[in-house]
């Protein structure tokens, strides 16, 4: 892919496709704005219910409160959110400028975890600072999407050349932070950082040659740290056996009791609490297996909701992509929708028996602080990107304030009051 | 981009479709079959009650304790508000109190190893489980069983019977006659449960709901049993016996009242028990039950008017018949007897001469209506039928045997069973030892009563009754069974005892069987001593017996003293008697009626 297409695609792109009718209607420079918004709140707010409802049964018989990891991801989210709300105020530029302190705080919490960190399921990458426990690997996300928008935003004309895509993003960038990562032992971060910078690369116009390197280098990457590992080596392998995946006290019984789960569920699911599956057979069942316990309380409904809701996630993101000039937003938005729905994606695919399971949270919906925190920003960033859209800030600023606008739904009494105490 | 992953969805909505809808329900099934846990709640065992209401069998609640020797080492408390991990050694010195064992015993079982279930005691009391289950040691269960409990130990042992200790199943005597009323049905429900054992709360289902076994109530008399069972015991010991039994049978209905039986044991420690002495001799032992059985004899002649009361009966010194030569028990001359002194005095020959009177073919159809050789309608465990054989074998020295109790076999239910008929003005009413049952709702529902049959008319029975009277007489062979006061009518039997080890005859049956008071008898008593060591005679050996158990049952019931009888029988004839008389009974008269 060269930079004329690249170039091309975003001045088709930007006069945009030809709205079909129902959607012209909600066709307005705030669509994407709204959008990214209300799918995020939406999957939030959904996911705080599952959470609260998937891990009240373990946290009970591990003696604390049934509450006790939701409380704390509602304050997870909390945080997030006023993050979220932060970032959305930033001007485009303040993230080229945040980019490269950002991947360099990443970069050093990452490598802290080496020495400091703490390993929890066989991957080491947890540290604490303080009382909060966190994941460098989510910031880290962050990093590589803006540093990699900062740097291929200003190549757009050099991007045929394989020194300049390789130099500096993926190497050294890109390879510190992935190498960091696989010395955790983390490999399904690593998937979704791959998966970003093969997105950031993408869009970015790098030629296909590099992708092929890249991707070849990946798999073997893959292959070593697969078969270095004895853990991964039987998770693939099991992944393969049928009979690993019938027996639900074996290697496989957490992909075996998601799929117990889902089909509990049936079509209309067992009710909101009610999950059987939840009374601790299916382990991680309010984190990276939570798409099950959806799937079993709330049925169809509820894991196509889910789709629906990244699936709009995706959308808003491809508006924005596809409508902005700013090859800086442009690459920036495309990485986090790729970081996104790539996660979303290997999360749901292990859970629905698709691909073996490796280990990540589904984004916005599974229990996990940084996590939701830093996919939060992400969102923020993207709303930010939004609020930039031609005519969008103007559209914001016209709206009356949060305060007027939540009060107006109400009726006013101020005048009918005393004029009924009159009458009378 | 947007369009790959609108792709990727639509895959994952078809597979969710899939797993979800159109293929959910094997999985389904596999994920309950995983979960659920079906529970059996074991049903009480029924009561089994006397015709009182006394508690003769009755369960309690118990619990088994088994530990997972693998999950306990998990055990933790709280030390000083924090939760510590404190394992095998803590969870042994918790229980040792509570289970009544020592931490070092109890230890060795929680650290077993390759094992996932150990009981570590059985027939723990349940409040005893509750602490232990308060405690929350993990991999410490209990299951619900039962345990049999006998208040009247021995002196019904062997009539209650009882139950196999690990699945409370009747084994023995009534346990095992009424197992299916008394059993029940086990519960059974299914739930869902935690990977640890948690029942997932509202996961419950009850697929069989338990049902209680139902009480029964017995004809026995529990205070009357435990009298009779110990002055059997007494004389049994006293006398060196191998065993004995007696039985107290209600006149008018054929209930069994007692059926004692020793040596016995307590059902309540079987390891104690022999193996030979778990059955009740009174249904189980069958032998040849001698002088009683010429009551038959007797009845059968008066019946067919072969002989009155009165009729003169000439008993010669030694009587021929089958090429053998028939005596009786004491030597003596030419004696001039009626009929009654026949059987006050116990006379082989003399029943010989009567008896052969009637044609075996009729004999026999006599002896069967008094219920020999046919079990009872109790159905005991083990019961015997007893042994006749058919008139057509009565052959050789059996056709003159069976005539005075020998060559055939009784049970101690059916030879009282026999007086019980004459007692009862010659009306059989088939022993029955169920009162009732009591039905689900708690209704006690009366067993349907025996049918009773007519085997000698009234005016038979009376004569026959009022000649038994004789044998407790002045000249009978029982004056040890006599009571002051009371008409006591009754039948000594000393029978030579055949041994089915050494395959021939061995040691006596000495008995009693009577009833009192003669006129009006509410019971017969029936009491049988096998192969005393010293002495023989039923009058001596079994009459005592009976007159404690009659005396009882006379003070009991508060009967009148009886009348002086109308009906003036006598021992010896009151005029010399002559052969040719053809009203006497002589072997003159015999040998000339062709016999």
């Amino acid at each position: 892919m060269s930079a004329t297409t690249a170039d091309d695609k975003a001045g088709t792109a930007s006069t945009g496709p030809r709205p079909l009718p129902v959607i012209g209607k909600l066709e307005s420079p705030l669509t994407t704005y709204y959008l990214i918004l209300g799918a995020t709140s939406t999957l939030v707010v959904f996911g705080l219910i599952m959470v609260f409802s998937a891990s009240s049964v373990e946290a009970l018989i591990a003696d604390e409160a049934s509450y006790s990891i939701f409380v704390r991801q509602l304050l997870f989210a909390v945080v997030g959110a006023v993050l979220a709300g932060l970032a959305s105020r930033l001007d485009v530029s303040w993230w080229k400028r945040l980019a490269f302190p950002t991947m360099v705080v990443s970069v050093l919490l990452l490598a802290a975890v080496i020495p400091f960190g703490k390993t929890v399921n066989g991957n080491r990458n947890w540290i604490a600072l303080g009382p909060v426990q966190f994941q460098p690997a989510e910031f880290a996300k962050v990093g590589l999407v803006l540093v990699g928008a900062v740097i291929f935003a200003n190549k757009a004309s050099r991007m045929a050349s394989m020194l300049h895509v390789a130099l500096p993003y993926l190497i050294p960038v890109a390879t510190v932070v992935l190498g960091l990562i696989l010395a955790g032992h983390d490999l399904g971060t690593a998937m979704v950082v791959l998966v970003i910078i093969a997105a950031v690369l993408l869009v970015a116009g790098a030629p296909m040659r590099v992708f092929a390197i890249a991707g070849a280098l990946a798999a073997v990457g893959v292959a070593v740290m697969v078969t270095g590992s004895s853990n991964r080596m039987d998770r693939i392998a099991r992944w393969l056996d049928p009979t690993c995946q019938a027996d639900p006290d074996g290697w496989c019984g957490q992909s075996v009791h998601g799929l117990y789960a889902l089909a509990d569920g049936g079509w209309w699911g067992v009710g909101l609490g009610a999950s059987k599956e939840k009374w601790e057979w299916l382990s991680e069942a309010h984190n990276d297996f939570i798409f099950a316990i959806i799937g079993e309380e709330l049925g169809l409904p509820g894991t196509l909701m889910i789709l629906l809701l990244f699936g709009i996630l995706a959308w808003a993101c491809f508006r924005l992509v596809s409508r902005t000039q700013d090859r800086f937003v442009r690459i920036a938005g495309f990485g986090i929708m790729a970081w996104l729905l790539g996660q979303a994606i290997i999360n749901i695919g292990a859970v629905i028996g698709l691909f073996p399971v490796i280990g990540v949270p589904l984004p916005l919906v599974s229990a996990g602080g940084s996590s939701l925190v830093t996919t939060l920003v992400a969102l923020g960033i993207l709303l930010s990107f939004a609020r930039n859209e031609p005519g969008c800030k103007a559209l914001l600023d016209a709206r009356p304030s949060l305060v007027r606008r939540s009060l107006s739904v109400l009726p006013s009494r101020v005048r009918s009051v005393p004029q009924r105490r009159r009458s009378r | 981009m947007f369009v790959a992953v609108l792709f990727v969805f639509t895959i994952f909505a078809g597979q969710l479709l899939r797993i979800q809808a159109f293929d959910a329900s094997a999985t389904q099934e596999a994920a309950q079959f995983k979960r659920s846990v079906k529970t059996t709640t074991p049903a009480m065992r029924g009561q089994i009650l006397d015709t009182n209401g006394q508690v003769l069998a009755d369960s309690v609640e118990r619990f088994t304790i088994a530990a997972d020797p693998k999950i306990i080492p998990e055990y933790t408390v709280k030390v000083d508000g924090k939760r510590a991990k404190v394992g095998v050694t803590r969870a042994a010195t918790d229980l040792a109190p509570l289970l009544d064992m020592s931490t070092a015993a109890l230890t060795k079982l929680f650290t077993r190893s390759n094992t996932r279930y150990v009981v570590v005691k059985k027939e723990v009391n349940p409040a005893i489980y509750r602490e232990i289950r308060a405690l929350g040691i993990p991999g410490i269960t209990g299951s619900r069983t039962a345990q049999r409990i006998y208040p009247t130990s021995m002196a019904l042992g062997q009539l209650v019977g009882f139950v196999r200790p690990d699945d409370q199943s009747g084994a023995g005597g009534v346990e095992q006659m009424l197992d299916t009323a008394l059993k029940g049905t086990p519960g059974v429900s299914v739930a869902e449960r935690a990977r640890d054992g948690y029942i997932i709360p509202g996961s419950q289902r009850v697929d069989t709901p338990v049902v209680n076994g139902r009480d029964v109530r017995l004809t026995i008399d529990a205070d009357l049993q435990w009298y009779a069972q110990n002055a059997l015991a007494k004389q049994v010991t006293g006398v060196g016996a191998e065993s004995g039994t007696a039985v107290v049978l209600e006149v008018a209905t054929g209930k069994v009242r007692a059926a004692a039986s020793y040596p016995t044991f307590d059902p309540n420690d079987l390891a104690d028990a022999k193996k030979a002495s778990l059955g009740n001799y009174a249904f189980n032992d069958a032998f040849e039950p001698g002088s009683t059985g010429k009551l038959m004899t007797m009845a059968a002649a008066l019946e067919q008017k072969v002989i009155t009361p009165d009729t003169g009966v000439i008993v010669p010194p030694r009587l021929p018949r089958a090429g053998t030569s028939f005596k009786d028990n004491e030597p003596h001359g030419v004696e001039n007897m009626t009929a009654t002194g026949v059987l006050a005095k116990s006379s082989n020959m003399g029943t010989i001469l009567i008896g052969e009177r009637v044609t075996p073919q009729v004999m026999e159809a006599y002896y069967r209506k008094f219920g020999i050789g046919a079990k009872t309608p109790v159905g005991f465990p083990g019961e015997s039928a007893g042994l006749l054989a058919g008139a057509k074998d009565w052959v050789s020295t059996r056709r003159y045997t069976i005539l005075f109790g020998q060559g055939y076999a009784v049970t101690a239910i059916q030879q009282a069973g026999v007086f019980q008929t004459i007692a009862n003005k010659g009306v059989r009413v088939p022993p029955s030892l169920v009162e009732g049952t009591v039905n689900d709702s708690g209704t006690f529902i009366p067993s349907a009563a025996t049918t009773p049959s007519r085997v000698v008319s009234e005016d038979t029975a009376v004569k026959l009754s009022r000649m038994m009277e004789e044998v407790t007489g002045q000249n009978g062979t029982a004056s040890a069974a006599r009571i002051k006061g009371y008409r006591v009518a009754g039948k000594t039997g000393t029978a030579d005892r055949y041994d089915d080890k050494l395959k021939r005859y061995n040691g006596f049956t000495a008995s009693f069987i009577g009833f009192a008071p003669a006129e009006a008898p509410k019971y017969v008593v029936a009491v049988f001593i096998q192969k005393p060591s010293a002495g023989m005679f039923g009058g001596m050996l079994a009459g005592p017996v009976f007159n404690q158990i009659m005396t009882y049952l006379l003070e009991r019931t508060g009967a009148p003293p009886s009348p002086a009888s109308n009906l003036d029988y006598h021992v010896w004839a009151e005029k010399p008697l002559s052969s040719d008389d053809p009203r006497v009974i002589s072997n003159a008269r015999a040998l000339r009626d062709g016999l």
